[in-house]
């Protein structure tokens, strides 16, 4: 064996290097305080080990980024381990990258000699900033894709070049493909060989003028093997405890009913991104919330100065800080600037996290940001899973998403939605009416909704059906006032068979089939809606009927007949010309850019208002 | 070391020759490894700036929505743009490229358009009703209704919000065709981002 080892050595000089490596000698002895380097680079090498698997999962598209994250973290066996220690670590990088500047400056071992690893770090501090802004980009979710718009978008602001930059670093004049592909490469290629580079070279360069003394006391000098490398070993051990604190840390909380564990493990994942939508919850990682907050304060053509310049100039101080360190006063100097600086970094933090904490807007986007973000999930693992167009589609194809969007936009200046708040799927879905004129549709066409309006206490009360429409003293109400209160012409039973009769038609709430009672009831509604002598005087329902010249109530408020009236209320089959002030949304189908609303948006509005959506646990027949 | 320069240290003229070859020698290593190592690099480089040459750039008037869809209350309404977009090599068909806000003021059949993308680093602003405000959720501007900021001089946005062309000929028949563009982000001046 020994044989063995000397022939390598004589061919490779290992031994050497192992002694160069390991017996470097340590003036004044192994100490806790000398092992944030080591963990520093021990967190880098946890990102290039994490970082290489998950590249072996990832796959850089705008159609494919997003989903394989999700496959990542939702799919694959300990994915949401794997991410969550990479996205945790690169956290923990900034936060002892930031210790050891604070260290190193304090210690004055930036002087001579050891000015250019001192900028060497600098430089390597660029790098890691670098590698956390690309980092964020590459799940492709609304949050990241947002705050890296911010970013990229700000870079205009570079002199001469800034447009051409931006479009060089985005690939083109908007994020797509391109985009995460460039990103991609700068993550995990060109960065990390940089950083490799730089890290080698500070390495040496730190093991030429050996390490900086921390005090005067004598204690016998040590070599590094093994009492610092037993003290590194045991910090990186406490790194690598705090890292996985996070990571495990949501398991603690209670989640929302049916979400996935992976939803509250390692790194968040938000729903995909889409340049079209109203992200407002947009913000950066916390460690740079402090820039984020200090460009509010610059304004119109200000900004230079508080997106480039301010933040060039302190990153220009710092370099100087070896030369500075030369005067009898300049050691104190740069300590205290340091210290100024810190503060200013923790105040603006700070401001920011206040802010935020009382701007209601800001918190009900948060909220909105992480109903959606659960929602693509749970679209996700539907049984249709994620379709070949991407994620996107996901959100953008759900009734319960784009209905509240849809409505909001159309038809909310004369309807409302107002769910009660027990019952409301989220705040998003109560909407209400700024001038409500016109019926509020919260579970319109079910039997509460029916039997309120066939109530003659109700129906012209308020603004829950006809509001302040004319049909508000049309011959309905009064049908509902005079002839529905007359027990000689309506029994109260007769009154529940219409019901019933509308409730199936609608087709929201199921009957049961094998209610006897229920049916009979039904079969009963059915020929007094057909009846000529009653509901039949003014509504069709099914029959031919030459008279009507009321709706028609042949599938009374199903999917069908509902996106029949939203296309086009004043039709002879609805309101004719009776109409009052609805618009046609759909009325062309020959020509559907002429239309207010394509077929599909008014199809996922009507199966938001008939709350006929997936829900993970309720699959429905397709 | 030495004994790989023989005796030429003796003669004056050999020194002189000895120095011009070295100097061709480097000058020819030099220019050898450089163009070794320029080649690969530049045929990466002008790859990596093909983005310069392409245009983004308006897509001329696309139709947005009916003048039936903005009831004359005054209050800016959102529509997604939406037409062909083309991502490096997927070409999609009707998707929505960008967020419009359309306005019309009490009684009239004029609509304003402004780009709902912030001048100041492009999240999109929200209208807040209560309030008649636009918002920019990321580093609080605020807007009129109409687009004007509403203190300049404390506004992180270095100008309006972009206003769009609407088609007249085409309004005056119930549509809304707007001309689409996207403008550069953080510049005081409106320049047209292609
Ligand atoms: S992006 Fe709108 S204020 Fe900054």
């Amino acid at each position: 064996m020994n044989s063995l080892l000397a022939w390598l050595d004589d061919r490779t000089g290992y031994k050497s290097l192992v002694n160069e490596a390991l017996y470097e000698n340590i003036p004044g002895g192994s100490r806790w305080r000398y092992v944030w380097g080591s963990t520093l680079v021990f967190t880098f090498s946890v990102q290039v080990i994490t970082g290489l698997f998950l590249w072996m999962c990832y796959s850089p598209s705008s159609r494919s980024a997003w989903e394989s994250v999700y496959y990542i973290q939702y799919e694959m066996q300990g994915g949401w381990l794997l991410r969550g220690i990479h996205h945790f670590t690169a956290q923990a990088m900034i936060v002892l990258l930031a210790l050891h500047l604070v260290q190193v400056v304090i210690d004055g071992a930036y002087k001579a000699p050891r000015e250019v690893n001192f900028w060497l770090g600098l430089i390597l501090m660029q790098i890691v900033l670098g590698l956390a802004l690309t980092g964020y980009l590459l799940p492709w979710d609304q949050k990241g894709f947002w705050a890296t718009n911010v970013a990229t978008n700000l870079m205009v602001l570079v002199p001469v070049v800034g447009s051409d930059l931006q479009k060089i670093v985005v690939g083109g004049p908007t994020y797509g493909h391109a985009t995460l592909t460039r990103f991609f490469a700068l993550h995990a290629g060109v960065l990390p060989g940089l950083l490799i580079m730089m890290l080698g070279l500070h390495i040496a360069v730190f093991r030429r003028h050996g390490i900086k003394a921390a005090s005067m006391d004598k204690r016998p000098d040590q070599k590094f093997w093994p009492d610092q490398v037993l003290k590194d070993a045991v910090a990186c051990l406490a790194v690598l405890a705090v890292i996985l604190f996070f990571v495990l840390r949501g398991a603690m909380h209670e989640g929302h009913a049916g979400e996935p564990i992976q939803a509250r493990l390692g790194a968040e994942l938000g729903a995909p991104a889409d340049p079209a939508s109203q992200y407002s919850a947009a913000r950066p990682e916390w460690y740079f919330l402090f820039l984020f907050q200090f460009l509010k304060y610059f304004h119109g053509a200000t900004e230079v100065f508080g997106a480039i310049v301010i933040p060039g100039m302190v990153m220009g101080m710092l370099f100087v800080m070896p030369f500075i360190g030369r005067w009898k006063l300049g050691h104190g100097f740069n300590v205290g600037m340091l210290v100024v600086l810190g503060i200013g970094v923790a105040a603006l933090t700070a401001v920011a996290l206040v802010e935020d904490r009382s701007d209601k807007v800001y918190k009900d986007a948060v909220r909105t940001a992480e109903e959606d973000s659960a929602r693509a999930i749970e679209l996700a693992q539907s049984p249709r899973g994620i379709p070949d167009v991407g994620a996107t589609s996901l959100l953008r194809n759900d009734p319960k998403t784009q209905g509240p969007i849809l409505f909001t936009r159309h038809c909310a200046s004369c309807h409302a939605h107002e769910a009660p708040a027990s019952e409301s799927e989220g705040n998003r879905h109560s909407i209400s009416s700024r001038d409500p004129s016109a019926p509020d549709l919260y579970k319109f066409g079910s039997r509460d909704w029916i039997t309120g309006f066939l109530d003659p206490a109700q129906i012209d009360q308020g603004t829950r059906f006809f509001a302040t429409t004319v049909h508000k003293d049309g011959e309905m109400v009064s049908f509902v006032k005079d002839t529905l209160t007359d027990p000689d012409q309506w029994t109260k039973q007769q009154i529940d068979a219409v019901i019933t009769a509308l409730v199936a038609e609608a087709g929201i709430e199921t009957l049961d089939p094998n209610n006897e009672q229920l049916q009979t009831r039904l079969e009963e509604g059915r020929e007094l809606l057909k009846d000529a002598e009653r509901c039949a005087m003014c509504h069709k329902f099914y029959d031919e009927n030459d008279d009507a010249y009321g709706p028609d109530l042949t599938g009374y408020r199903s999917r069908q007949w509902t996106i029949d009236f939203i296309k086009d209320p004043a039709h002879e089959r609805f309101y004719g010309d009776s109409n009052d002030r609805m618009p046609a949304y759909g009325k062309d189908p020959d020509n559907p850019k002429n239309n207010i609303l394509t077929q599909r948006e008014i199809e996922l509005m009507v199966d938001w208002l008939r709350g006929d959506w997936y829900e993970r646990g309720h699959e429905v027949n397709e | 070391m030495a004994d790989s320069t023989p005796d030429v240290t003796e003669n004056p003229e050999a020194i002189a020759g000895e120095d011009r070859r070295g100097f061709v020698t480097r000058l020819m290593a030099v220019i050898c490894g450089g163009i070794a190592g320029a080649v690969p690099f530049f045929s990466g480089l002008v790859v990596i700036l093909d983005p310069l040459r392409r245009k983004g750039g308006g897509k001329g008037f696309l139709r947005v929505a009916t003048i039936d869809s903005v009831p004359d209350d005054g209050i800016p309404r959102m529509f997604p743009v939406v037409t062909d977009r083309t991502d490096a090599w997927n070409r999609y068909l009707d998707e929505p490229i960008g967020t419009v806000f359309l306005r019309r003021e009490p009684g009239s059949t004029k609509l304003e358009c402004v780009n709902a993308k912030c001048p100041h680093a492009g999240c999109n602003v929200d209208f807040n009703i209560p309030d008649r405000q636009f918002h920019c959720p990321c580093h609080d501007s605020n807007f009129e209704a109409n687009g004007i900021r509403i203190s300049p001089e404390s506004c992180p946005s270095p100008r309006d919000l972009d206003t769009l062309t609407v088609d007249p000929e085409r309004l005056q028949h119930g549509e809304v065709w707007v001309d689409f563009k996207n403008f550069l982000t953080a510049t005081t001046d409106k320049i047209e981002n292609e």
